[in-house]
């Protein structure tokens, strides 16, 4: 299967997203004959091959879902190698870069290929992504990983230093998205790797001097419309209320004042001078109304009132994620190509590619 | 010995060679013991043969025009384009590549002439037009400085001049630094600040760009945000970047506003197909702009009346003739491009439903649900967040979907400078709400 091109039934091998609710999710990589132990009870491989996506499977204790596993879904449950980017910041990220099906983008590092999963998806059919990793044994499992999800054609993982080495790309990206300790030292690398007709450079960074550093590198290369920012995904959770009177019950403490006759109010009716007009339409009705929850127990008695659906913003939300900065890279004049062109034919052995 | 692909690409106005050479770095060891490969492909080398009549503004293209201060979307066909109020010919730009900067140069009569600026030129202007204004000193703080509104000598109507007579922003700008009285008491910083924000004022340049999605979702968004339903542009890029948009993928989108939303689909899934239902107010000229503005292949979108969708719906079943009309072509089309979108939708296999439309969402949203496959991704948008919340209500209880989920995006952008760092000052309050899921069993 492939992450990036439908098809409607899982089979052996592939990965699904097993759905048990909103917080509990697995991917998983199916193989005809083995169970998968989920809260609700073991859900067998088998039961999962050959139907479709979406379907609903029993399980001892309930049911559970798979999903087709998007890049977000995978994101979200996928193996951390590292610290990964998550969905706002990829979001950001691809649409900034001005990435669309056939762009050519290099990312580094590799990580835990959260971003490049989304990175494959925005270019592809026929778009490359190149991700370099320092990290030898990482650099390899991702590769590995985007093979099994049918990115193989998309993706090309290298172990490689890009800051002291390069990317080994010249001239050839569309954008160049650095996700690195220190940014900076790659920024020169990557103008190379833009194309001559200039590109687009993301950098983020968990720190404001990772940050500093960073702009001040992209203005001296005259990399122009540089923009830092921060976003953050702010969840929202629906609820239904009640929404209880504030007359609520008026038999309420009238112990205290030794009966309805005891209120601060003389006896006489209601003066028709002193009502105000807002308290119109608060009819006899309502302050006779008998309250609904028993009297004996104040905390269980119910107020009355209307149910309302409503949102409140969730209470712990992610504070910070990192800074994410843009730059354009303007292009490279003929005078500049030249220049570059001179420098790589110093190297030995260039091969013919035609 | 491991080549491993190096690609260099040389030439200019879209003459490409490549040429292929070796990694020349201190890890060629390791790599021929791995054999690895950063594996750049003949696909790359296709990738660049046909650009060389796209990398040229032609007849007809839509271009946005990038000022300093703001930005136009124009059609450049045979009638005039304005940018900051001064009328040129389409044929000035048409034929040069894609990002050309001009300046505009007035001539005697107060008529503006275009002239090319080279690409050098423009980015030694962007970085060093403030230190060619000039200025030898500096105070140390502000405590001398008056705001009397008096220490500007140069009336409106010198700079006027000095503007008519073809002088450049920079000469415009050290001419009010001559003849500020407090410019020289002013801290560096605030030198500095004064003289990007004078440059930016009197820069005559502008530039052409090709329309993005992007650069579209920024100029409407800055024009009015209504235009574009409250869009903003990173809640755009979040919408679609969930709505999971694979290249083969077929794809429902209600768009009321400007064809944004369509087009970002319609650009992701390159080789799909996509069903723009249309609101209650039916098909308009402004339905498929950036669509149109893009240049994408609108071959592979067809628009649809909601209320057709309906009766779809509600199980009428679809004619098998056609009316003919010999009188009018476009009436039998129109007819038989609903008629396409409608027995697409028939099939029922839709990977994916994006909303943003004008009315109500809840009943549309219900119904085109309908026409998902399983697992099938759906987000719709609205500026209102009680609209949103019926919404989740009324799907959370018809059941269907799983990983039902609202939110919202908050952005904070920095000013990054030497001892100058901290968040802008004016932030972008309203996101609108986002509300995704997954169809399922």
């Amino acid at each position: 299967m492939s992450f990036v091109e439908h098809k409607e039934c899982p089979a052996d091998g592939d990965t699904v997203i097993v759905y048990l609710n909103f917080n509990l999710f697995y991917a998983l990589t199916l193989k005809a004959g083995e169970t998968f132990q989920t809260k609700y009870g073991a859900l067998r491989h088998n039961d999962v091959i050959g139907k479709p996506y979406g379907s609903r499977v029993p399980v001892k204790n309930g049911y559970v879902h798979f999903l087709w596993p998007t890049p977000e879904l995978w994101t979200l449950s996928l193996p951390h190698r590292t610290q990964i980017l998550y969905a706002r910041d990829i979001s950001l990220t691809v649409f900034n870069l001005d990435l669309k099906p056939g762009s050519i983008v290099i990312e580094s590092g590799t990580g835990s290929g959260s971003m490049t999963h989304s990175l494959a998806r925005a270019v592809a059919p026929r778009g490359k992504v190149f991700t370099f990793d320092f990290h030898q044994q990482r650099s390899e499992i991702a590769q590995k990983e985007f093979d099994a999800h049918g990115l193989g054609e998309l993706v090309k993982c290298a172990h490689r230093d890009v800051c002291a080495d390069g990317f080994g790309l010249e001239g050839v990206a569309d954008a160049v998205f650095l996700d690195l300790p220190h940014p900076w030292l790659a920024v020169e690398h990557a103008v190379k790797a833009l194309k001559d007709s200039g590109g687009r450079i993301c950098s983020f960074s968990p720190c404001i001097e990772q940050v500093q550093k960073t702009c001040d590198k992209f203005r001296e290369l005259r990399c122009g419309e540089i923009t830092t920012l921060e976003c953050l995904e702010r969840p929202y959770e629906i609820k239904k209320i009640q929404m209880a009177k504030q007359s609520g019950d008026p038999t309420r403490g009238l112990e205290y004042f030794l009966g309805e006759d005891g209120l601060p109010f003389d006896t006489t009716p209601a003066s028709e001078e002193l009502k105000l007009e807002s308290a119109e339409g608060l009819g006899e009705e309502q302050i006779t109304k008998k309250p609904r929850g028993g009297k004996t127990n104040g905390a269980r008695r119910d107020p009355g009132g209307d149910q309302i659906l409503t949102a409140v913003p969730s209470v712990n939300i992610p504070g910070h994620t990192g800074y994410l900065t843009f730059a354009t890279f303007f292009g490279r004049t003929e005078a500049n190509i030249s220049n570059c062109g001179a420098v790589l034919q110093d190297h030995e052995g260039i091969p013919d590619s035609s | 010995m491991c080549f491993s692909g190096c690609i260099r690409r040389v030439g200019h106005r879209g003459y490409l060679q490549l040429i292929c050479c070796q990694f020349s770095t201190r890890d060629d060891q390791y790599r021929s013991a791995r054999g690895a490969e950063t594996g750049v492909s003949t696909e790359i080398q296709s990738s660049f043969s046909n650009m060389t009549a796209e990398s040229l503004i032609k007849e007809n293209d839509f271009a946005i025009l990038k000022t300093g201060k703001a930005a136009r979307l124009v059609q450049l066909n045979k009638g005039a384009v304005y940018v900051e109020k001064r009328k040129f010919n389409c044929q000035d730009i048409i034929g040069h590549p894609w990002g050309q900067v001009f300046a505009i140069t007035c001539g005697k009569k107060g008529e503006a002439t275009l002239s090319v600026v080279p690409r050098q030129d423009y980015v030694d202007h962007i970085f060093n037009a403030s230190e060619k204004v000039g200025s030898s000193t500096s105070g140390q703080d502000n405590r001398d400085i008056l705001d009397e509104n008096r220490s500007q000598k140069l009336t409106r109507e010198e700079i006027t001049k000095l503007k008519q007579d073809g002088a450049s922003s920079v000469d415009i700008v050290r001419s009010l630094v001559e003849n500020s009285d407090t410019f020289s008491d002013k801290t560096n910083y605030s030198q500095q600040k004064y003289l990007q924000k004078k440059l930016k004022k009197y820069d005559s340049f502008f530039q052409a760009c090709r329309p993005t999605v992007r650069l579209l979702s920024e100029l409407y968004w800055s024009q009015n945000p209504l235009k574009v339903g409250m869009l903003r542009p990173d809640s755009l890029a979040s919408v679609l970047a969930s709505a999971n948009i694979l290249g083969k993928g077929k794809y429902i989108v209600m768009d009321s506003f400007l064809g944004l939303l369509t087009a970002g689909v319609l650009q992701h899934c390159a080789e799909g197909q996509v069903i723009q239902v249309l609101d209650y107010m039916g098909y308009q000229s402004s339905t498929r702009q950036a669509v149109q503005a893009i240049g994408l292949d609108s071959t592979r979108l067809l628009s649809v009346d909601y209320h057709l969708v309906e009766k779809l719906a509600s199980g009428l079943k679809l004619r098998e003739d056609c009316p003919e009309d010999p009188m009018n072509d476009r009436r039998v089309t129109k007819f038989q491009k609903n008629m396409e979108a409608l027995s697409l939708l028939q099939q029922r296999d839709f990977a994916g439903l994006i909303m943003n439309c004008r009315g109500d969402i809840v009943e549309p949203c219900v119904l085109l649900l309908k026409f998902l496959r399983l697992s099938g991704t759906f987000v719709v948008f609205s500026p209102h967040l009680g609209v949103i919340t019926n919404l989740y209500d009324t799907l959370k209880s018809k059941g269907g979907c799983v990983m039902l989920k609202v939110s919202e995006s908050w952005i904070r952008g920095y000013q990054v400078l030497e001892n100058r760092t901290h968040p802008v000052i004016n932030m972008q309050g309203a996101s609108g709400f986002i509300l995704t899921g997954i169809k399922c069993e």
